[in-house]
């Protein structure tokens, strides 16, 4: 198999797709929606988790990445990491029951379509589980309209699916089963 | 056994993560740290974007101003100008109303004029007017200010100018008399002591305070004024009385009146 990208540029390269996403984040969905930054990374953490599927390095690089994120933006610690561990879980037990490979192990682009619509899935799960870990852990009073707010509109859904076709896309380019190199 | 693993990771993960939550709610407060500059690197972004874009206003800003600024100055500058020209153009008017009365009265034509230089020489009093032979100017015409009082009579005339000998110059003489009374005699200038009011004879009534106004005997029209009495001497051993006459106009830059016939 031709590996054309070394393992160190790999982990360099998600990182730079990360950093990324927190500029266009907090660029686009604050000017276009009036929400805070902070919905482009749980994008991100779902394109993750499709891209190269639940291993302990996916695991661990998307618990540091997921702790800056709120270090950053000043979120309640936990209320990302949270997110990311019930995303994972989610995503380990769906390829369990439909034996899925991840993308980074396809080589043909017509496959990110219905990994879109998964990505789209994780990331209402991902928000969900952001939400009730504020909700239960630091926020009482928070209201359930603050999560419909963010499901429900039609603005925040086409934009996010915008960027996750953007990080699949992406993703699939660096990292398709032509150029990984499998450790 | 690989899932196995993940689903071992992925539960010890929860469960560090778990404790970890309840410590920061219940024992740390609900802790919450930022270490980002701003609110996250896009508002960062978007402030540096922010503040080049309003540096490069203030440039543009600043060349408009100096623009305007420029146009303002000269706007200025016209202004003044404009004003002057108003300021000149009213005191034209201002010197033509006095002179139509005074046409009138001397039914002869009057040429506004403009003392533009003095000279006050132990050798001659004298003064140059605006106005020369291209005007019509010539020598012997009278000179005299827009209220009538005499200024003097034009000694030389140049193409666009002309000299005035004023009334005060040892060489100029008019007759002249007292007004409202009786008394005549000639007046002679007599430089820093004015005029000197001669051939007033000791029984001729004068005194000071008088005016002395001219008579029209000679080539200057009547009525206008020489100026006020200011010394008489009375001597009963001299025939004639010492009278000084304090000229009326003072010499100096301003409008004047050229009688022409």
């Amino acid at each position: 198999m031709d590996c054309s990208i070394s393992y160190g540029m790999k982990r360099i390269a998600i990182i730079g797709v990360w950093l990324a996403v927190l500029v266009v984040d907090g660029i686009v969905l604050p000017a276009l929606t009036g929400r805070p930054a902070g919905l482009g990374v749980m994008v991100f953490l779902a394109a993750l988790a499709i891209t190269f599927g639940i291993q302990r390095w996916v695991i661990g690089l998307g618990i540091v990445l997921a702790g800056l994120t709120e270090l950053m933006l000043g979120i309640y610690f936990g209320t990302i990491i949270g997110a990311w561990l019930v995303l994972a879980w989610g995503w380990h037990l769906l390829n369990r029951f439909l034996n899925m490979k991840p993308v980074s192990e396809n080589d043909s682009w017509p496959v990110l379509a219905p990994f879109t619509l998964f990505g789209l899935a994780l990331f209402l799960l991902g928000e969900s589980a952001s939400w009730a870990i504020s909700r239960f852990a630091y926020e009482p009073g928070l209201s359930p309209a603050t999560l419909f707010q963010i499901v429900r509109s039609p603005v925040i859904f086409c934009v996010v699916t915008v960027e996750l076709v953007v990080i699949l896309f992406i993703f699939h380019f660096i990292y398709s089963a032509r150029n990984i190199n499998h450790a | 056994m690989r899932n196995e693993g993940i689903s071992k990771f992925l539960f010890v993960a929860a469960l560090v993560l778990a404790g970890l939550v309840v410590l920061n709610a219940l024992a740390l407060h609900a802790v919450r740290r930022q270490y980002a500059p701003g609110t996250s690197a896009a508002a960062a972004l978007f402030d540096v974007a922010g503040q080049a874009r309003e540096w490069f206003g203030y440039i543009k800003q600043w060349k408009d101003l100096s623009a305007e600024n420029a146009r303002l100055q000269d706007l200025a500058a016209r202004s003044v100008s404009s004003a002057a020209t108003i300021e000149s153009l009213q005191a034209e008017n201002d010197a033509l109303k006095k002179t139509a009365g005074l046409a009138t009265r001397l039914k002869r034509h009057l040429l506004p004029a403009g003392i533009f230089d003095i000279s006050l020489a132990p050798d001659g009093y004298h003064a140059l007017i605006n106005k020369g032979a291209a005007d019509g100017v010539a020598a012997g015409q009278t000179v005299i200010s827009p209220a009538g009082e005499l200024v003097g009579k034009v000694s030389a005339v140049f193409s666009t100018s002309a000299q005035v000998m004023l009334i005060t110059d040892p060489a100029f003489s008019v007759t002249a008399r007292v007004l409202s009374g009786q008394t005549s005699g000639i007046a002679h200038g007599a430089l820093a002591d004015g005029l000197n009011f001669e051939l007033v004879t000791q029984a001729d009534t004068i005194s000071e305070g008088d005016t002395i106004v001219t008579t029209g005997d000679d080539l200057i029209p009547a009525g206008l004024v020489v100026g006020v009495v200011r010394r008489v001497e009375n001597n009963d051993t001299q025939l004639f009385k010492k009278v000084n006459i304090n000229p009326s106009i003072q010499p100096g830059q301003g409008p004047v009146v050229v009688i022409q016939p």
